[in-house]
């Protein structure tokens, strides 16, 4: 089932039909699942009201259970799922600390959009660290996120009860991915960055500016510009520099025709107003220079 | 000045005057270049804020 204006469910399979549990399965913490839960994690809250689930962490091959073949392992890892909105919600509070008046906050649209960039690359499942992205179907009520790192153990004798807690499956390449992100979780090397070596990011742009440009790579600051040279780049006299100079001066001229022309209607009806008006025109005649200009100030500041 | 490597360039100074007399306000000119050094100056400053937004997203 899809809910209306959510994502596709890509990343279920559609029936879990399997007797053994499978890395990346999702599991209903309630009943005896949630009493365990309780009692070996007390510090995780189980509010009211609110269903809480986990994932399986552990390999699928540790985890075949046949008849004539048990676990290998002694313990079984999950992890917590939250709902993808209270975790951008912490995200935002926690971490990007935006400027907050009145009860609404602010960002720069540079951070806006590589926030925006993050969170598409998460609603993809690519290039992700420590988190998985469940899109919303039943029984969950809205889009989820696994937290990886949030991980607990249980024994294998629990084996059973969280084959009856299974709500959803993975499909075999996401059960995949899971295991690679958790490697690189626990894999990655640490190593020192560019602002450990007395290199900061200003540093870097410029570099990465120079490079560029000695690449002759130009920016400009938008598609019209490249519409502009386009059209006008007649023969090999044509500078691309000047091109851009040109387009964004007529750009500019385009913007101020409108309140330019409406600018001159203004004051001619100022005018008009006042030629019509003899004893203000005698008042004006009979002014000093000084107080003229004042006037006229004043005028300009009406229009 | 832009470098005169690209190919869409001339090859000398000198064929490198402006081609035409601009038919634009030295006012409007002048805006406009401005407007140009603005539009650099906040790339330069949207740079260091993504890089910046990048390391507090980093566990995204």
């Amino acid at each position: 089932m899809t809910f209306k204006d959510s994502l596709p469910p890509y990343v279920y399979r559609n029936e879990i039909t399997e007797a053994s549990l499978l890395q990346g399965d999702i599991l209903k913490v309630e009943g005896e699942f949630k009493t365990y839960f309780k009692e070996f994690y007390p510090a995780i809250n189980h509010h009211d009201g609110q269903d809480k689930y986990v994932m399986i962490l552990t390999q699928s091959c540790d985890l075949v259970k046949e008849r004539k073949r048990k676990p290998k392992l002694t313990h079984i890892n999950v992890c917590l799922i939250r709902s993808l909105k209270s975790f951008i919600q912490k995200l935002i509070t926690d971490e990007l600390k935006p400027l907050s008046i009145d009860g609404k906050r602010f960002l720069e649209r540079d951070a806006l959009d590589k926030l925006k960039e993050k969170i598409a690359k998460l609603l993809n499942n690519t290039d992700q660290k420590t988190h998985f992205f469940l899109p919303a179907t039943l029984p969950f009520t809205e889009d989820m996120i696994t937290l990886l790192p949030l991980s607990f153990s249980f024994r294998i004798e629990h084996y059973d009860l969280f084959l009856q807690n299974r709500v959803l499956g993975l499909k075999s390449e996401f059960q995949a991915k899971i295991g690679y992100t958790i490697s690189q979780l626990y894999g990655r090397i640490g190593t020192m960055d560019l602002s450990e070596c007395e290199w900061d990011d200003k540093q870097t742009r410029n570099y990465i500016k120079k490079l560029l440009r000695d690449l002759d790579l130009i920016q400009v600051p938008d598609r019209s510009f490249i519409e502009y040279i386009k059209t006008n780049f007649n023969d090999e006299n044509s500078i691309i520099e000047n091109l851009i100079k040109d387009c964004q001066t007529k750009q500019t001229d385009d913007t101020f025709k409108p309140i330019k022309n409406e600018l001159l209607q203004n004051i001619n009806r100022q005018l008009l107003t006042l030629f019509e008006n003899k004893d203000e025109i005698e008042k004006l005649a009979g002014m000093e220079k000084i107080k003229l200009s004042q006037k006229i100030k004043k005028m300009l500041k009406q229009l | 000045m832009q470098s005169h490597k690209s190919n869409l360039v001339c090859p000398t100074k000198k064929q490198c005057s402006h081609p035409k007399e601009s038919s634009f306000s030295p006012a409007t000119i002048e805006v406009a270049k401005r407007a140009l050094d603005e539009f650099e100056k906040r790339s330069d400053e949207g740079f260091l804020i993504r890089a910046e937004m990048d390391r507090k997203l980093s566990a995204l």
